[in-house]
């Protein structure tokens, strides 16, 4: 027998060794998974009604299970409900939670080597949302698997503490979170982010710049109607244009004569940036100021995109319109800022 | 003159034993980075939340761009699935391109179709003319634009793009339904990094064999015949392994065009999709890598691991042969217009690893895999031949083979949310040895031709696909 042969027929006998194991892996995983499948179920139904009972006593009268399955039968139940309930039920669950030690074992959890089992614990502690381990999970945005940064940011967002918003930014500068998170995060603050982002808006990043204002916009924030205008001008353009974005969702007249010296800057410039300009355009339509009319006319005869979003525009400045700007006027002059999008949605 | 033969039979067999080895390590390669990424996947909750996509003010819109050609079979479920996406603000474009069944009628009929003034910005270039373009009477966000074919998908495709207002498109093949939340999960890294990514896909799975219900797939099964028993095998191969391990590497050149997600700006900058091209889809991806490279633009094409999108596969040798055909002749003709990639520094590793392994064992596998069969039976025809040497060889060929296929079953196993039945695990079994016993021989001898249909400079032409649409489940739910 040659070297060659040899070698092919060991490389024939690993082949076979190893789809056997593909073979023996496959059956195992299925069988398995069906087990535990069906112990799940079992543990769900015979826990359920303990964990949904507890929503009614105090957390001092509550019974645990001591064996450790079940334990983490009941916690698991009780982490997946959570969140699916408010108020009174919520607080009753959490306190339980809290008492029987759960809430202490997950804080010990954070500082594990495993990222698994850091990232269950700031799950739990995202579940159980409390002031108090606001700490904790600001500490755990600098954790090194970014699935834990996440999860924490997201806790974060979700007990709506305004002193969570500088560690979030700067995680957005120094792109250890997705943008996608911290900007929902600081949306469920709400109102009280406000303050700390108008400082976002001079930062040197532009990513931070641009996040900073289409946030002031869905947070209704009309006090930072001129530094948005001054945004109008900043040298990146995705900025410029959320700042025209911005201004529309605010409504402030103030901003009319910026978004129309600016679209008329553009339309005499060679080449022109549609979206900017379409911004421009669905601002002053938003704003509803009639002094944009003439410029939104001569909008119609330029591209399509452009020209419908100018018809759009005016449309919204027909009869109805200018009485809801109106109204809307009355309440900036009340500072009643606008319906919060984080109670309207994204609609 | 036997002499010569025999040296050159030899000299190849230690070519394409060398051939064989190079190929299946990148697989196995492939497949461990695949693995890896999976696992990581199924071990942990998503943390990222697609409800917090789906309430996030700041998701960007998306047009769905939707070409159709005869497509009346499936098509109405097709656009009710997209139109039911979850997803916070998106438009509907089907593109009817000239066809010549009753797509448009089927349309019309089901969603009240008006028609508008078409009013369409030459964003960028297209052949056939705009007929007219309708909207829903019932107000759902859709857009029927009927034009003159001009044979090519992307053509459609481009005049879909003119339309289509919002900054990301994605293009969905007319056959395909999407999950639900298709659009939430591969709009999540455009979210997440809104700077960088150009570009995403997901995992295209076989419709066939399974049961849809309001658009929607309910139930899947293994199809009834092999051949697409063999294709859902050759699915699970190349989009969950394939392209999950390449994105793994940041080497993917290729996102499906039946289910994909792009910037609409770059495409307008790059020119729209060459009408030219059989393979638009790698075209685009290629033709991204390029511009992006070129301009020192840093940027990502990224693979979501998780299924979204069901394409009908073919369900004859004739329709799959003419399928497999057009792809090997679109991947011919993306590889030669960016010849200037390959093997190029300047292009990292897509011009370095990736266009290199599509221009040796995708492309030229074929003309090895033919020429060694046939290189066998001359061999055998001067008594040249180790007929123990062959056997041997043929049987590793075939168990790595194998072992690559039930590779693929394990990870599927491994990472399926339902677990589908036995019965139906076996058949994909069945399949994955089967695979091997002539179909793998057929389908090289179909992008053989392909190859040579390109190399003749043959007019790409893209041929119909006849559609016999889903098996809908009507039962009152």
């Amino acid at each position: 027998m040659t070297t060659t042969h040899a070698a092919f027929i060991l490389a024939l006998v690993g082949c076979s060794v190893a789809l056997v194991a593909l073979v023996v892996l496959i059956v195992a995983v299925r069988t398995i998974r069906a087990l535990l499948d069906r112990r799940r179920a079992v543990q769900t139904s015979r826990w359920r009604p303990l964990v949904i009972g507890w929503m009614n006593g105090g957390a001092e009268q509550a019974t645990f299970p001591t064996r450790r399955r079940d334990k983490n039968s009941v916690v698991t139940i009780a982490s997946e409900l959570l969140p699916k309930l408010r108020g009174g039920d919520r607080d009753a669950l959490a306190a339980v939670l809290a008492h029987q030690g759960v809430l202490t074992s997950a804080i010990q959890a954070v500082g594990s080597r495993r990222s698994v089992v850091r990232l269950r614990a700031a799950v739990l502690l995202d579940v159980l949302a409390r002031d108090g381990d606001v700490d904790v999970l600001v500490g755990l945005l600098g954790d090194r698997d970014p699935q834990v940064r996440v999860v924490a940011a997201r806790a974060l967002g979700r007990i709506g503490s305004p002193a969570a918003i500088p560690p979030l930014m700067r995680g957005l500068q120094h792109r250890s979170l997705p943008s996608n998170t911290v900007s929902m995060a600081i949306v469920r603050i709400g109102p009280q982010a406000i303050t700390p982002l108008l400082g976002w808006l001079y930062s040197n990043d532009a990513r931070c710049r641009c996040t900073a204002v289409e946030l002031l916009g869905f947070l209704g924030a009309t006090e930072a109607a001129f530094d948005l205008v001054n945004a109008l001008d900043d040298e990146d353009l995705t900025v410029a244009t959320a700042a025209a974005r911005t201004l529309g969702r605010l409504g402030r007249p103030i901003a009319v004569d910026a978004l129309l010296a600016k679209l008329e800057h553009e339309y005499d410039t060679d080449e022109l940036d549609v979206g900017f300009c379409i911004a421009c355009v669905t601002s002053l339509g938003q704003i509803g100021d009639r002094r944009a009319i003439p410029l939104l006319s001569e909008s119609l005869a330029r591209s399509h995109r452009l020209s419908a979003s100018a018809a759009t525009a005016l449309e919204m400045m027909g009869p109805r319109r200018s009485l809801r700007s109106q109204q809307a006027r009355t309440e900036i002059e009340q500072h009643q800022p606008p319906i919060y999008v984080s109670q309207g949605g994204p609609s | 003159m036997k002499h010569l033969v025999i040296e050159f039979v030899s000299s190849f067999n230690w070519f394409v034993l060398t051939y064989f080895v190079i190929l299946n390590t990148i697989y196995l390669l492939i497949i461990v980075a695949a693995l890896a990424v999976m696992l990581r996947t199924v071990r942990r909750p998503d943390p990222a939340g697609r409800d917090d996509i789906f309430a996030n003010p700041l998701t960007p819109p998306v047009s769905v761009l939707v070409p159709a050609f005869n497509e009346g079979a499936g098509i109405i479920e097709s656009v009710r699935a997209m139109l039911s996406l979850r997803y916070p603000q998106f438009e509907v474009i089907v593109v009817d391109d000239g066809s010549t069944d009753d797509t448009f009628e089927r349309l019309q009929q089901e969603f009240d179709l008006r028609e508008v003034v078409p009013a369409i910005d030459p964003d960028v270039p297209t052949r056939g003319a705009v007929r007219s373009m309708h909207v829903p009477g019932g107000g759902e966000p859709l857009i029927v634009v009927r034009k003159v074919n001009a044979g090519r998908r992307a053509d459609a495709l481009n005049v879909a793009i003119n339309v289509a207002q919002y900054p990301l498109v994605c293009m969905v093949d007319a056959d395909s339904l999407l999950e639900p939340d298709a659009l939430l999960r591969v709009a999540q890294p455009f979210v997440d990094d809104p700077d960088r990514v150009v570009a995403t896909g997901g995992v295209i799975r076989a419709a066939n064999g399974a049961t849809v219900y309001r658009g929607h797939v309910v139930d899947v099964r293994q199809p009834k015949r092999w051949i697409e028993r063999i294709q859902v095998i050759e699915y699970l191969r190349s989009f969950l392994i394939g392209r999950t391990g390449w994105s793994r590497v940041s080497g993917l050149l290729i996102i499906s065009g039946a289910f994909g997600l792009f910037r609409r700006d770059l495409i307008v900058e790059i020119g729209g999709l060459d009408p030219n091209s059989l393979g638009e889809d790698a075209d685009l991806v290629a033709a991204f890598h390029r511009h992006l490279r070129d301009a020192r633009r840093d940027y990502s094409v990224v693979f979501v691991p998780e299924p979204v999108c069901w394409t009908e596969l073919p369900r004859d040798r004739q329709t799959l042969g003419r399928q497999r055909r057009r792809w090997s002749h679109g991947l011919a003709q993306v590889l030669w217009k960016q010849k200037r990639m390959i093997l190029n520094p300047r292009y990292g590793r897509i011009g370095l690893l990736v266009m290199p392994y599509y221009l040796c064992f995708e492309l030229l596998g074929p003309v090895v895999e033919v020429v060694g069969l046939a290189s066998v039976v001359a061999g055998w025809a001067f008594g040249i031949v180790n007929t123990s040497f062959a056997l041997l060889f043929a049987t590793i060929a075939f168990a790595y083979g194998i072992l690559l296929s039930f590779s693929a079953l394990a990870v599927d196993e491994l990472t399926r949310r339902r677990p589908n039945r036995w019965r139906d695990l076996v058949v994909g079994a069945t399949a994955a040895i089967a695979e091997n016993l002539g179909y793998r021989q057929m389908h090289a001898w179909w992008r053989l031709r392909g190859l040579v249909a390109s190399l003749r400079r043959r007019p790409a032409v893209w041929g119909a696909m006849p559609r016999t649409g889903f098996t809908t489940e009507h039962s009152t739910r």
